[in-house]
């Protein structure tokens, strides 16, 4: 049997024989590669993987929307971009099967392809024919609704697809591998075909843009350009464009900036807990160094050299780190999973995200490389001069040493775990805090569903009235429930807001007007949703198309536009509408809602009745379904209702309010999830960091209890004297973990509700907590040298 | 075969410094049977651990076989030990993961033995002390007179010229600690060079000659430190 061999073997031997060390290695080692590797993995897929698109570096975005006419002038005034394209949102029926399904197209300008630089897999992509008002209607599948809406048919190309009363041509198909940035859509259409209206529309800034720098220009040339350009635009189209900066944003950061903060924290989390794992290990190696000393004295001294020495134990440390790596995949795999299945649906970069070779790499890299550095210690610190004291079992001294050792890892470890029970515990109080804000209204047995209408069949105002009054009246004939609706459901992320003038008051330059939320709403929408009226009255069914146009203001509106008096009586209008002025007159002040999220403050808002609406393209609403009964079993019921007045409209997002509200708060509920997964590894790793080292400091004392209990020391003494060796770790682990907690808790911040990064009682509640822990992990070391038998003691030493 | 002239071993204490061994000259013939005798504390086992080469922490001068041990470097003396003894000691000292043949194996394959002739040279050793049947056994599988000849076996299998033991009986009863000594015998008569630090009187009678150690000194044959001549 070769050198190397051999070793392997006594290396297999002596882990087997020590199943305790080994057992508990391997955990650690699986638990910190696992899990880093997972979370690490999101971080890779997020942050800083490149953009799957050709030249990444070169994809810029900006931070505000625009039209389509600025894009096109600010595209002709620039020279540093190679393409510049728009895209926008926008929900089709698609007519075409069983049941009539709502689906996501996304409305482009068709250089969008050459931006994203993607190439089709069938077919091909928008002509600049096809992309002109009046083209022909055809549309780009995504690789998905291929495969969903036509079971991935070859022959799809040519064929026609109805899509809101409409038909368009299938001309081709884009890759699997390609990823839209942000959302996800079925399929591509062009803006100036589907969309005409808005598209010539200067003022309606709804296209996100993209931005591809030409091949060496520079950032800080382009952006000049850029802001030379918007100030032109400024000048000219006063009204339409404040001439603000138009900062290019890199595409990669703008996509995730929002998720950002959240997984850095994640990452700094994870970070700890394999730090702690590593500690961990390190306490285990050091306690396994003592009687490893022994045996490497005696292999010494029958002839080995330092060098063989070193081949064996870096064989065990391997053999160990090869055993936690391949577990450690395994965890890593189903903990990716766990992570993205529970993960808010809004993940940024979400079907990027994958396991990553590099990440696993590096996590296996730091534990093994732990586990060489402690494993091989004794070998790299054994001399020959040494030796003869090696042999000589159980010196007093190298065991003071080494208990020394452990003790400062263990006191490290606790250190550590306090910094993530402290960030667990400050997110844990923001969450309670923010799911324990008032929305403003009624989230109780709610269901919602979206309805939009086809441009083709409802263009005009009189017929969506028509049609949603018999919504209203057929929901309403379902036994048990009211009916109302809304174009912007509270916290379903939708807003639409306008600049308005109030009547008296002198009007702002154009462009500088007060911004306010509009809402249209149908039904009797505040008593359904719950949302309190403080003054006047609410918005009936007498505010009917031919009835004066009225309109009911939230307290912000109050408070900010008519401070210390009443709003009611008093006329708005909406700036810059064409035609003669249309004023609306405000007849009630009701209740805020926390519209953009619970976090987040209302803005000042004005409610108007649809059947009085101005804005025939507002085709879409949200119903408001208010149950006496469970709301999620009402959903076949509703559609039903709801088709009996036409049976070609999709009914989308069926969902409670509650389920809306869970969802308004996923991520924050998502990262403490997380986050308390990680915090209590942490504070197990620790606790058995302490055990470990006060179980293996009884065992050396054992004579030295032996003598105690024979000199006539009661247990509880013995008891107590270990306790207090465990006390004295959790007081120096606190102690450390509270200094580095409060140096890094500004990381946290902004990621915190109500809840300052230093609030003392979370800091507090944490430090008892470790404390407790620490304690009872000392107790079974302190039971057995109560237990102590003195005359077993001291026959044994 | 060995010269010892001059050699001392000293700690640094707070009180200065503290001789454990001192002014050491000793010559021992090749094929001699040595032993060394003294109180605890006397520097015996130190004395045995320089002449093993298990102890770098020393001055003086030293020469095996006409080599001049103080003169080299650690890993020069680390060769020197593996080439020419082997080593005895009172707690066996074998590993207690390995098999009786695989602690007869490792002093083999740590001088780069082939495989082969390992394997031809282990089942020899095995024959010779009479452990055909425990080969497969674990130290804690066997008793502690059985432990020792596995040690003394361990010790002789590379063939070395020098044989020291460290109280090679120290945990045997008598009559296990006289078959070990016969075996010593046996090998001295053989050609073997023999030096064993013990307490036993009856364990010395085995030797050709007696040094006896006091606080670091060689004492005279009257009893009187060596200094006091």
């Amino acid at each position: 049997m070769s050198g190397r061999l051999q070793d392997l073997k006594y290396a297999l031997r002596a882990l087997r024989r020590s199943p305790g060390f080994t057992a508990t290695a391997m955990a650690t080692l699986t638990l910190g590669i696992g899990a880093t590797t997972a979370v690490f993995s999101v971080v890779n897929g997020m942050l800083l993987r490149p953009l799957p698109y050709a030249d990444p570096d070169r994809l810029f975005t900006l931070a505000s929307n625009q039209s389509l006419p600025d894009l096109e002038d600010l595209r002709a005034q620039t020279v540093s971009f190679e393409t510049v394209a728009g895209s926008t949102w926008q929900a089709l029926d698609d007519t075409g099967g069983a049941e009539p399904q709502q689906v996501d197209a996304a409305l482009v300008t068709a250089p969008i392809f050459d931006v994203l630089g993607v190439r089709p897999q069938r077919g091909r992509l928008l002509s600049p024919q096809e992309d002109r008002f009046g083209g022909e209607r055809v549309t780009i599948l995504s690789h998905g609704f291929w495969q969903r809406r036509f079971a991935g048919d070859a022959s799809v190309l040519g064929s026609t697809l109805p899509l809101s009363g409409q038909s368009y041509t299938v001309v081709g198909v884009l890759p699997a591998s390609f990823h839209f940035p942000g959302r996800e859509p079925d399929l591509y259409v062009s803006l100036r075909v589907v969309y005409p209206l808005a598209a010539r529309e200067r003022g309606v800034h709804f296209l996100r843009t993209l931005w591809r720098l030409k091949p060496g220009v520079a950032l800080g040339k382009a952006q000049a350009e850029l802001d030379l350009a918007s100030r032109r635009l400024a000048k000219l189209h006063p009204e339409e464009n404040p001439g603000e900066s138009l900062p290019l944003t890199p595409l990669r950061d703008r996509l995730v900036a929002d998720a950002r903060p959240s997984v850095i924290v994640l990452q700094a989390a994870v970070s700890l807990v394999l730090l702690i794992g590593c500690v961990n290990l390190a306490s285990l190696l050091v306690a396994r160094a003592a009687a490893r000393r022994r045996e490497l004295a005696i292999r010494a001294a029958i002839g080995a050299g330092r060098g063989r020495l070193l081949r064996q134990l870096l064989t065990e440390a391997l053999l160990l780190g090869a055993a936690g790596g391949a577990l450690g995949l395994l965890v890593a795999r189903w903990g990716l999973d766990a992570l993205l299945a529970s993960a808010p649906a809004n993940l940024p970069r979400a079907g990027e995200i994958a396991l990553d070779g590099r990440v696993l790499a590096f996590a296996l890299v730091l534990s093994v490389g732990t586990a060489l550095l402690f494993g091989l210690a004794p070998a790299l610190s054994a001399s020959r001069s040494r030796l003869r004291q090696d042999l000589d079992l159980g010196r007093a001294s190298a065991r003071v040493r080494r208990g020394r050792i452990r003790r400062g890892l263990a006191v490290a470890e606790l250190a550590l775990a306090l910094v993530l029970l402290v960030g667990s515990g400050l997110l844990l109080k923001g969450f309670a805090k923010l799911s324990a804000v008032e929305p403003g209204f009624d989230t109780r047995k709610l269901l919602t569903f979206h309805l939009e209408l086809p441009e083709a069949r409802y263009a005009d105002i009189a017929k969506q009235t028509l049609y949603r009054q018999g919504i209203l009246d057929a929901l309403n004939a379902v036994p048990g429930t009211r009916t109302a609706m809304v174009s912007e459901l509270p916290l379903s992320g939708n807003w639409l807001h306008h600049n308005a003038l109030f009547e008296g008051r002198p009007a702002p330059p154009p462009g500088q007007e007060p911004e306010i939320q509009s809402r249209s709403v149908a039904g009797d929408y505040f008593r359904v949703m719950g949302i309190p009226l403080r003054a006047g009255r609410p918005l009936s069914a007498e505010d009917r198309a031919d009835a004066p146009l009225t309109g009911v203001v939230n307290e912000s509106l109050a408070r900010l536009h008519f401070p210390g008096k009443s709003p009611i009586g008093s006329r708005i209008r909406w700036a810059r509408m064409e035609g003669a002025p249309v004023w609306i007159t405000i007849v009630g002040v009701v209740g805020d809602v926390k519209h953009f999220g619970l976090s987040e403050p209302e803005e000042p808002a004005l409610y108007t009745p649809y059947a009085q609406s101005l804005q025939a393209w507002k085709r879409w609403m949200d119903v408001a379904l208010r149950s006496s009964q469970e709301p999620g079993r009402l959903g076949a019921a509703a559609k039903r209702a709801i088709w009996s007045v036409d049976a070609s409209i999709p009914v989308t997002k069926i969902r409670t309010m509650e389920e809306i509200l869970g969802g308004s708060i996923a991520r924050q509920r998502f990262l403490l999830r997380v986050l308390a997964v990680f915090a209590a590894s942490a504070l197990a790793l620790a606790a058995l960091g302490v055990y470990g080292v006060l179980w293996s400091s009884v065992r050396m004392r054992v004579p030295e209890f032996g003598i105690r209990v024979a000199l006539g020391a009661e247990p509880r003494r013995v008891l107590a004297m270990v306790m207090t060796e465990g006390a004295h770790l959790a007081a120096a682990g606190i102690g450390v973990g509270l200094a580095l907690a409060l140096a890094g808790s500004r990381v946290l911040s902004g990621l915190l509700f109500q809840v300052r990064p230093t609030d003392a009682a979370t800091y507090m509640g944490v430090s008892l907590l470790l404390a407790v822990v620490a304690l009872a992990a000392s107790w079974l070391p302190a039971r057995r040298a109560a237990c102590t038998d003195p005359i077993i003691a001291l026959r044994n030493d | 075969m060995i010269e010892l002239h001059n050699v001392e071993k000293a700690f640094q204490t707070r009180a200065g410094q503290s001789y454990v061994l001192r002014r050491i000259h000793l010559t021992i013939a090749g094929g001699e049977f040595v032993t060394i005798m003294g109180p605890s504390g006397a520097g015996k086992s130190t004395l045995l651990s320089i002449l093993g080469m298990l102890d770098h922490a020393w001055t003086g001068e030293y020469r095996l076989l006409g080599e001049a041990v103080h003169a080299m470097k650690p890993r020069d003396r680390i060769e020197l030990n593996k080439k020419h003894m082997g080593f005895v000691f009172q707690q066996y000292h074998l590993l207690d993961d390995l098999t009786v043949a695989e602690n007869l194996d490792i002093p083999l394959s740590y001088r780069n033995v082939k495989g082969a002739e390992r394997a031809a040279i282990v089942a020899d050793t095995l024959d010779r002390f009479q452990i055909v049947g425990k080969k497969d056994l674990f130290p804690s599988q066997l008793s502690g007179g059985q432990q020792q000849l596995v040690g003394v076996a361990r010790a002789l299998i590379a063939g070395p010229k020098l044989l020291l033991a460290d109280e090679p009986t120290g945990n045997l009863h008598s009559d296990q600690g006289r078959e070990i000594m016969r075996l010593f015998k046996r090998l001295n008569e053989e050609g073997m060079t023999i030096i064993q630090v013990t307490h036993s009187e009856e364990n010395a009678s085995y030797s050709d000659r007696v040094v006896r150690l006091r606080d670091g000194w060689i004492e005279d044959e009257a009893g009187g430190a060596a200094s006091n001549r």
